[in-house]
């Protein structure tokens, strides 16, 4: 995708949630400009968005085609998509398994699934950064980890 | 006079006390740590030590991230000229020249020189903050909320002018930010807004781990999601001592760069980035052979790395006495300020002279640890780098996530720097910049109170803007801001159409 379409793409999409954080913000009361409500400041932001992405869009549509600047950076969305589940899995059992568990499955997750790296190694990092990180957190830094219902 | 120079005594006293001497050190090599990590930037580490600094008092608390800060400012040249990455946002310019130094073989003498330089400009940063912080003070007693909203106003434009991007997209990012500043409870009439049902964003998103996805999580996701990895210099690191020939090159460049770093980074809303841009293309300029730039020119790694110390002492200036933030960084102390329940502004120097003065003590000791340091640790951090950085990546996650989470023992956190760091890759893809989003998320709401303020103050008429001198000026500035690239384009149109014509 170049950076031409990107800009499109992104400019419509703030546009059009420009638009939306407006309504929004007229629901929750614009009052008087002498007594601005609750919703005064979050309009005027959206409204400038608005502005802008229009002018974004206006000025990548206006410019020819070849000379919107060269091809973004290629990314690879697939293992970043991974990793993103992965996290909000981790978030979700985090209070049910406990910390040390979750964080273990985390690392053995990430070095094995994403990264391919073989057992044996996936599996002695995530005991070594799961306790690890109990030690630095739990000890050190006297947070208070969540324990699962397994008890640690 | 004298008396800021005794206070300064007084404040030496609080900064050497063991336990505060311990911070600093501690903070100095975490910053410089976190510096030399491509990937993880100084402002994720801040906001990842924010938890644990609320188990210290607020001056041992600041100590620490003030030299994490002064750290990862010396070590992040140190990726620029070994790796071409620049360690965090603000060394870019060092990669310039830094790394041609070390492909031909004078790493050393370019990292020797980064050092040297950047305790030169951290000792005189240090200074200037002394001399002029007080003073500043005195003038921001005169700023009612008109003015505050001028000068915010002002800072954020600047910060977007200045970036590498487009305005466009840079204002763009900084309406995003203002609206995520809005969720929560309004300031002033308690409603809940942009909510959505989620009983935790009643308190707002949280500065922290939206700094940590943004910035932390995401840059390892950026860089997982890669195609090509980063290349490792392999090569034995001659001589870590520039010679006489680097020294006499670079005296004036360091000279020019502390100044002119200072100076800019004095101003709200310019931060450090910028000042190296300009100190860079200063040096260039007053070259005999400005065609050497770029090719691995010693003044072209003295002058930033001066211009990005002095330029962050001269930060700490609009952050201690006027509560302005001038970059993502100081948008995080002053997070971290305000959570210890210490009001940045004229007041904080009068009402507790041992934080501001010990910590700008400490600043001094912190210059003088790093320079220790760094000289002989740089063998160390070039073998860190040769860590793989899946195990990098996996631990900054993971550090990352423990960080949200613990903040407030609640999971949504770490959703909230998820979300963040998806935003993060986002705007990365399509070319836009975090820093604008940051910097109006911390100045959103300071923002927001100063209009209606102002606007409850004057009934509803706007002209209060231009009728007070101060706010006016600022508004002034600002506007001519955003209008210097349109006329600029139009001068050069015009030139253009008069060679055609």
């Amino acid at each position: 995708m170049g950076r031409r379409r990107a800009d499109l793409l992104s400019g419509t999409f703030l546009l059009a949630t420009g638009i939306g954080l407006g309504y929004r913000a007229s629901q929750l009361g614009l009052g008087q400009v002498s007594d601005p409500g609750p919703g005064f400041s979050i309009f005027l932001a959206a409204a400038v968005l608005v502005v802008l992405s229009v002018v974004l869009v206006g000025s990548t549509l206006s410019l020819p085609k070849n000379e919107a600047g060269g091809e973004a950076d290629r990314i690879r969305w697939g293992k970043i998509g991974l990793i993103l589940v992965t996290l909000i899995v981790y978030g979700l059992v985090l209070r049910k398994l406990g910390f040390v568990l979750s964080t273990f499955l985390l690392v053995v997750i990430f070095l094995r699934l994403i990264e391919r790296k073989n057992w044996y190694v996936a599996l002695l990092s995530g005991v070594a950064m799961a306790l690890g990180t109990y030690v630095v957190f739990e000890w050190l830094l006297q947070a208070r980890l969540p324990r699962g219902v397994l008890g640690f | 006079m004298i008396e800021a120079w005794t206070s300064l005594a007084y404040g030496f006293g609080v900064a050497l006390q063991p336990q505060n001497l311990l911070y600093c050190l501690i903070g100095a090599i975490m910053g410089t740590f976190v510096g030399v990590l491509p990937g993880l930037g100084p402002t994720a580490t801040l906001a990842l030590l924010l938890p644990v600094t609320f188990h210290l008092n607020p001056v041992s608390a600041i100590i620490m991230l003030a030299g994490i800060c002064y750290g990862a400012a010396y070590g992040g040249s140190t990726t620029s000229i070994l790796l071409n990455i620049p360690g965090e946002a603000s060394s870019v310019v060092t990669c310039l020249d830094g790394y041609q130094m070390a492909r031909k073989g004078r790493a050393g003498p370019a990292l020797g020189i980064s050092a040297f330089g950047s305790f030169i400009a951290g000792t005189f940063s240090v200074f200037g903050l002394v001399l002029l912080a007080p003073t500043l003070a005195d003038v921001a007693l005169e700023f009612g909320p008109p003015e505050y909203f001028g000068l915010m106003i002002m800072g954020m434009t600047v910060v977007t002018y200045v970036g590498s991007g487009s305005v466009v997209k840079a204002l763009m990012m900084c309406s995003i930010g203002i609206i995520l500043g809005c969720i929560g409870l309004d300031p002033i009439t308690a409603t809940p807004r942009l909510t959505m049902g989620i009983r935790e964003l009643l308190d707002g998103l949280g500065l922290a781990p939206v700094v940590m996805g943004l910035f932390g999580i995401s840059e390892v996701l950026v860089n997982a999601g890669m195609v090509e990895k980063a290349q490792v210099f392999e090569g034995k690191i001659k001589g870590l001592l520039p010679n006489r020939e680097d020294w006499r090159k670079s005296a004036g460049p360091i000279t020019r760069g502390t100044l002119m770093g200072f100076l800019l980074g004095i101003l709200p809303g310019v931060g450090t980035i910028v000042p190296q841009f300009l100190c860079y293309a200063l040096e260039k300029k007053l070259s005999s052979h400005p065609e050497r730039f770029g090719k691995g020119e010693i003044e072209g790694v003295a002058s930033p790395e001066a211009c990005n110390n002095a330029a962050m002492g001269g930060t700490f200036i609009p952050l201690f006495s006027l509560g302005i933030p001038s970059n993502a960084i100081t948008a995080v102390l002053l997070g971290a300020l305000m959570i210890y329940g210490l009001t940045p502004g004229p007041l904080l120097i009068q009402s507790s002279p041992d934080f501001f003065w010990g910590v700008i003590a400490s600043m001094y000791i912190g210059n003088v640890f790093l320079l220790v340091l760094n000289l002989p640790l740089i063998p160390v951090w070039v073998r860190i780098l040769k860590i793989p950085y899946t195990y990098l990546a996996v631990s900054i996650i993971l550090f990352c996530l423990i960080g949200a989470y613990t903040l407030n023992n609640s999971v949504t956190d770490v959703f909230i720097a998820v979300a963040s760091s998806l935003v993060g890759v986002l705007l990365k893809r399509f070319g836009y910049e975090p820093t604008p989003l940051i910097l109006a998320f911390v100045l959103g709401p300071i923002l927001e109170t100063a209009l209606r303020r102002s606007l409850i103050l004057s009934g509803g008429s706007f002209l209060i803007f231009v009728e007070r001198p101060i706010s006016a000026a600022l508004l002034s500035v600002a506007l001519i801001v955003l209008f210097i690239p349109f006329l600029s384009r139009l001068r050069t149109r015009t030139a253009r159409g008069g060679r055609d014509g």
